[in-house]
């Protein structure tokens, strides 16, 4: 129940900042599409919430149940995609990638990190980065963030 | 048809055959991974396709499409789990095969349904769309909106558990679609921040909504441990199965036809298509009770029914814009962003390059099949590719398709941010595939409804010009009963749970 009142606070909410910066369109005309929708996200809002009591009276549950997830290493991999977008376009595409990836191989594989492992996931990603320069740059010939390193 | 022939040999030239084929067999692998889902794969390759001229790009997307299909059998034939959606059904008769060590026949009894089923399927596509096409030419306004809202109902209450999420999402789509410029008085709404002065573009909202959820999804499942089969190719496996083919007939011939029926219904998918196939079979068929432990009938049956799909499901979306199932909206933003747009004009102005796309639809059924067949001695080394190598490399690919369309770091932000939102979302039973299609189609819905509010109000009115009209109220009926079929589904299946659980508790008491 805890969950629909969330969802329904979340519809309400993004409904209530589209409306808001609706106020700044200049042709009122140009609202109309936007306002029909966000009356049948309220009512969708609304129907969602009724739905849920009338689940949780039955002793059903709707909402799909996620078994044991990794949240942990989701959270990691999240923050790691977050700071890859961030280096991008200051140090480039290619090394940005590199770095990416083979920090990502490494938080997530379960064995030690040792000099051998750490030289063939390096390599691994080497070979990757290369073939994507290869096909990016000298195939595809596409202009990708250059940054101050590479 | 004359003009179809005409187009014929565009096909036969040297980059487009070589396309087709690194397509074919590349979808045939994506297909074949474990955690790639076909829409995610074409998602991913759209980018790539804006380097090419439109025809050899829509060649690329499409032999794609068409062989990750079939390639997802593998996986659910081998390790039980559907290496795309379409192939959930597979699983109850390949995964079995696979475990009496008949691994090979059911592999090779899957390419040849797929490759019948598929080149049916695009020959009904081939056949019915322009036809179809000088139908949908006579739509005004009015039509197209309602069928835009049809596409929206379908795909809402087939796409997820609830209908209400379902459609939630397909309007919040549509309500992100008008982020940027009005298409109708080009006035800038909701601008939230400056990043997003250029609104939602369908490519980013493609690859996010697709691949970052899919990332972290593989992600989650890192430590599970597949249950593979033994595999051992042994010769004369093929022409045992050839062998097989005449009775097997009435299986592929029932799959092929419900495949076509489905796929042509807006928002159905293969998934859908296999499953009504393979229950329809068990109703139909001798000695019924051996499906599900193993046996052959039940991987052609769906294998044709999900192959067959493919081409009927891009007839909405190619006459109307609005798409079949998930992997055809992704098509349509390969259609748009060469400048092409869905409807009659792809067979007035752009007959080349669908014509060639048609072709290559065909060419590309018939070279998955063969190639399927050839590979599948060592195709199962494919499930060996560890999700651990493909995270990084999805995210990074994910990244340049995202930023080589315009060359904006703000596309990416965008990318982002919407697959990290649409990741959450799904954890409270929302789907992703409404939000893509009110993406898509948001702009036509308010084109379309602007325009007919304008005819309407200096017309006969806004209800006449919307409710009545022949067309009109076939397409509102039709919207009237995808929502009504999909709430009567979900009350009945609210009723068999609650007679569960009531059925528990007595068991209980007892």
């Amino acid at each position: 129940m805890f969950k629909e009142i969330l969802i329904t606070l979340a519809m309400v909410a993004l409904v209530g900042s589209f409306w808001w910066m609706s106020k700044a369109v200049e042709i009122p005309a140009s609202n109309t599409f936007p306002h029909a929708i966000m009356w049948v996200l309220l009512a969708l809002s609304g129907l969602q919430l009724i739905q849920a009591v009338l689940m949780g009276r039955l002793g059903l549950k709707h909402i799909a149940t996620v078994d044991h997830p990794a949240y942990r290493k989701v959270l990691i991999i999240v923050s790691s995609m977050i700071v890859y977008l961030l280096a991008l376009e200051y140090i480039g595409f290619y090394v940005t990638s590199f770095l990416f990836y083979i920090v990502t191989v490494l938080i997530l594989q379960k064995r030690a990190i040792t000099a051998r492992v750490l030289l063939v996931r390096g390599g691994m990603a080497a070979g990757f980065v290369a073939a994507l320069y290869v096909l990016f740059n000298i195939i595809l010939s596409s202009q990708l963030p250059a940054g101050i390193l590479f | 048809m004359s003009d179809m022939l005409q187009y014929l040999p565009e096909i036969f030239t040297g980059t487009r055959l070589l396309v087709l084929l690194v397509g074919t067999i590349g979808g045939l692998i994506l297909g074949a991974t474990p955690g790639l889902s076909p829409t995610m794969a074409v998602a991913l390759l759209v980018p790539f396709t804006f380097h090419m001229d439109p025809a050899t790009g829509l060649v690329l997307l499409g032999s794609v499409f068409t062989s990750t299909v079939a390639g997802g059998s593998l996986a659910a034939i081998l390790i039980n789990i559907p290496g795309a959606p379409a192939n959930i059904a597979t699983t109850f008769d390949g995964y079995p095969m696979a475990k009496k060590g008949r691994a090979q026949e059911a592999l090779y009894i899957s390419y040849l349904s797929s490759l019948i089923g598929g080149v049916f399927g695009i020959i009904i596509m081939m056949f019915f769309t322009p036809p179809l096409a000088k139908v949908a030419m006579e739509f005004g306004p009015s039509e197209m909106f309602w069928s835009a809202m049809f596409g929206v109902s379908v795909m809402a209450g087939l796409a997820s558990g609830s209908m209400i999420k379902g459609l939630f999402m397909g309007f919040v789509g549509m309500l992100l679609s008008c982020i940027g410029d009005d298409p109708m008085y080009g006035v800038t709404r909701f601008v939230f921040h400056e990043s997003l002065s250029g609104g939602i573009t369908v490519i980013p909202a493609l690859i996010g909504i697709f691949a970052i959820p899919q990332i972290l999804g593989l992600v989650e499942t890192l430590d599970v441990v597949l249950e593979k089969t033994h595999f051992k190719p042994e010769r004369g496996v093929l022409r045992k199965v050839i062998g097989m083919l005449p009775g097997l007939s009435p299986q592929l011939t029932l799959g092929s036809i419900i495949g076509a029926i489905v796929g042509i219904v807006p928002g159905a998918g293969g998934q859908i298509a296999g499953l009504i196939a393979y229950d329809q079979n068990k109703k139909f068929c001798k000695n019924p009770e051996t499906l599900g432990s193993g046996d052959p009938r039940g991987v052609a049956t769906v294998e044709s029914s999900n192959n067959a799909m493919v081409g009927p499901s891009l007839i909405p979306m190619l006459i109307m814009g609005i798409p079949g199932c998930p992997t055809s909206a992704v098509l349509m933003g390969g259609l748009l962003i060469h400048g092409m747009f869905p409807g009659p004009d792809l067979f007035l102005k752009h007959a080349d390059v669908t014509y060639t796309f048609f072709w290559a639809m065909l060419f590309a059924q018939i070279t998955m099949g063969l190639f399927g067949l050839l590979m599948s001695r060592y195709s199962y080394l494919v499930t060996n590719v560890s999700s651990l190598m493909m995270i990084g490399a999805v995210m990074v690919l994910a990244v340049f398709g995202t930023y080589t369309v315009s060359n904006n770091f703000d596309d990416v932000v965008i990318m982002f941010a919407l697959g990290l939102a649409t990741y959450f979302v799904r954890k409270f039973g929302f789907s992703a595939a409404p939000l893509v299609l009110g993406i898509i189609l948001g702009p036509i819905v308010e084109t379309n409804l602007t325009k007919g509010i304008m005819i309407g109000q200096s017309n006969v009115g806004l209800f006449s010009y919307f409710c009545t009209g022949t067309v009109n109220l076939i397409i509102i009926a039709l919207c009237v009963l995808s929502v009504g079929w999909s709430l009567y589904a979900e009350i009945k299946h609210a009723r068999t749970q609650r007679a569960k659980l009531a059925a528990a508790a007595t068991c209980c008491q007892g």
